[in-house]
């Protein structure tokens, strides 16, 4: 070499601090808000539609005060409908978030240059997917104000608050289980374009027969029985009888088989789930991620 | 840790990617069984890197230079942890390629080619600035100064507080580059970084690259480029791809002693078309014809006959030149360039 170079005075980053990591998640979160606020006229179009959608709950509520199943549910439908649409809407952002946060910054092209940085991988997911949770709470906020001062929403009592966040924290860990799953098929089945598979099939499959708009007892057997393969048909029972009181709440065809209460049941299933669904979600987004570095898909140019 | 004298090392690295065969006008039929044939036959593979051994010294700079497809984003990529390899193996800032992926992609800062990647359009020069800087572990003071530092190095501060729309395509690039330069890691890995900069754009680039990363901070560089200039000012070595291999490795002067060590003959012309080079050529039997204009309105260019042997016969080629209306206005004997050690490196190639 022909001159003298100094002597390198930057080392390798190491790891970040965890202090660092929760500043780096705040700033995914802060960098998800500015983005979202920046186009305000869009923004505020999204706010308008969700408000909108509890007229819609409204008229559902004053029509369907005579129809069984519907007409005598604890708490009155109102209550039923937003309980559900707020456990919905947080499940399925821990569904859609590592999706989302992988395929945005594919599209962004910005999946290598994270991916080289030192920030580890669930740092990288947990802020993407945080950014998501703020804006699924924006949503839940209109809902239950609105729901509260113009529909009549009856806010449980705070024990029931507790026994909601001992279901909705297994619930959320399974989801995100399933989320980091429906990430890896962006490049285990090559999902890059659109709606990945698994996370379709769930998103929609809950919506349908997991008993957001209408009790699962209403359903045909045989869809009652699809619909305990997903999570979230374990956490709206679990959150509704945890809110409004066990006895009237009508059993999920698996509370007969166990000898235990149907809270801790739907608690325990979730546990469960949450357990099997967290390392092997983590295994397949890992496999994923490394599949696309072997075979160059990673970004979108090579 | 090991090899503690190289910041790279690397030996047989190989890369093949599938190729998807261009589908040719089928109709339903067809296009179904092609479908199904492609999805259950293991696609033909390209090899896109074929068994490249090189070092990077501590603290070098270092310039890999191709045509297209020659590999050089494939083997950064590599260098990077952002692609496997097929075979091979290395060693970067002391950590194993294969089995210390992970401390690799630490002591690394990659910036791809092209301006708009890498920045978010929805936030401000400086908000991406800031994003990038504390995602690399700088605290939030240090992220402010480093960002501030990168902005005004690179001209752009002024553009700071606006969003990427309001940018020219060069200071989308310097921006994306400076998302590259507000990391602090051993070693800076630039894929072509000064194409679609203009001249000036690119000079503040090489400067900061030259100046501040590697001679100051002491950064192992290592760039990939397409402009031979640039390799041949700022690198302290030089590798040359082709077709994913390897063609030679060394300083530039070298290059240029062990490649290009005769003086080449290059004329000045104008009213020059590629077509009259054409003619030129096939009437004097030239092996090649290397081009470069300067006004490609009045056809003034550069030329460089090279001969099939060693026989050189300028006049012959003036006259042929003059007489399809192509005055010559000067005749002199260069001194080779690296586009020279190019140029005859890749030709032996070709043949």
């Amino acid at each position: 070499m022909s001159t003298e170079k100094p002597v390198n005075r930057w080392a390798a980053a190491g790891p970040l601090s965890r202090m660092r990591e929760l500043d780096v998640v705040w700033m995914f979160v802060k960098r998800s808000l500015l983005m979202q606020t920046r186009f305000k006229f869009a923004y505020s179009m999204g706010l308008a539609q969700t408000a909108s959608s509890l007229v819609i709950y409204g008229i559902i509520a004053s029509l369907g005060r005579s129809i069984p199943g519907i007409g005598h549910l604890p708490g009155g439908y109102i209550t039923w409908v937003i309980s559900g649409l707020v456990l919905n809407l947080l499940l399925n952002t821990a569904i859609a978030g590592p999706h989302e946060a992988l395929i945005d910054s594919y599209w962004s092209s910005r999946l290598e240059m994270i991916l080289s940085s030192p920030l580890r991988l669930p740092v990288f997911v947990t802020g993407m997917s945080a950014g998501r949770y703020v804006d699924a709470l924006i949503s839940i906020a209109i809902y239950l104000v609105g729901g509260t001062i113009f529909l009549g929403f009856a806010w449980p009592s705070a024990p029931g608050i507790l026994a909601f966040l001992a279901v909705l924290i297994p619930a959320m860990v399974a989801c995100t289980g399933l989320g980091l799953a429906a990430a890896s098929s962006m490049y285990t089945l090559d999902a890059r374009d659109g709606e990945d598979p698994i996370r379709f099939a769930v998103t929609t499959v809950s919506g349908l027969v997991a008993g957001v708009y209408f009790p699962l007892q209403v359903l045909p057997g045989w869809v009652q029985w699809a619909a305990l393969l997903i999570p979230h048909t374990y956490a709206l029972d679990g959150i509704r009888r945890a809110l409004y009181g066990e006895r009237a709440i009508p059993l999920l065809p698996v509370h007969h088989y166990l000898p235990l209460a149907p809270l801790v049941a739907d608690a325990l299933i979730l546990l469960i789930y949450a357990l099997i669904a967290i390392p092997l979600g983590w295994r397949l987004f890992r496999y994923g991620l490394d599949l696309a570095r072997t075979d160059g898909r990673l970004s979108r140019w090579l | 840790m090991g090899m503690a004298a190289f910041e790279v090392c690397v030996y047989n690295l190989t890369k093949t990617f599938p190729v998807t065969p261009a589908s040719e006008d089928l109709s339903f039929t067809k296009a179904v069984a092609e479908a199904v044939k492609r999805t259950l036959r293991p696609p033909e593979r390209k090899t896109v890197v074929d068994g490249i051994s090189l070092s990077v010294e501590r603290g070098e700079f270092f310039g890999i230079i191709g045509s297209n497809g020659a590999g050089k984003t494939t083997f950064l990529k590599m260098l990077a942890c952002l692609l496997y390899p097929d075979a091979g193996g290395g060693f970067v800032h002391g950590y194993d390629l294969l089995r210390q992926r992970t401390d690799v992609r630490r002591s690394v800062v990659v910036a791809r080619a092209g301006g708009w990647l890498g920045t978010l359009s929805q936030l401000t020069g400086r908000e991406n600035l800031l994003f990038r800087a504390k995602m690399c572990g700088l605290s939030r003071r240090q992220a402010r100064e480093r960002a501030d530092y990168v902005l005004a190095r690179l001209g752009i501060e002024h553009k700071a507080n606006e969003y990427s729309w309001n940018w020219s395509a060069g200071e989308q690039q310097k921006f994306s580059l400076a998302m590259t330069f507000v990391a602090r890691t051993p070693i800076v890995i630039l894929d072509e970084p000064t194409s679609h900069l203009d001249p000036h754009a690119a000079r503040t680039i090489r400067e900061f690259i030259k100046e501040e990363l590697n001679e100051r901070n002491g950064q192992t560089v290592i760039m990939s480029t397409h402009y031979l200039e640039e390799a041949d000012i700022l690198c302290d070595r030089v590798a040359i791809l082709h077709e994913g291999r390897l063609l030679a490795c060394d300083a530039p002067f070298a290059l240029r002693r062990k490649y290009a060590s005769e003086p080449i003959l290059e004329m000045r012309v104008s009213g020059y078309t590629p077509e009259i080079g054409r003619r030129v050529q096939e009437r004097c039997g030239l092996a090649e014809l290397l081009e470069q204009f300067e006004d490609v309105t009045t056809g003034q260019a550069r030329l460089r006959p090279r001969w099939p042997d060693s026989v050189n016969d300028p006049n012959t080629v003036q006259r042929v030149l003059e007489a399809e209306g192509v005055p010559v206005t000067s005749v002199r004997w260069v001194e080779p360039s690296m586009e020279d050690v190019y140029f005859n490196l890749t030709r032996e190639k070709l043949r």
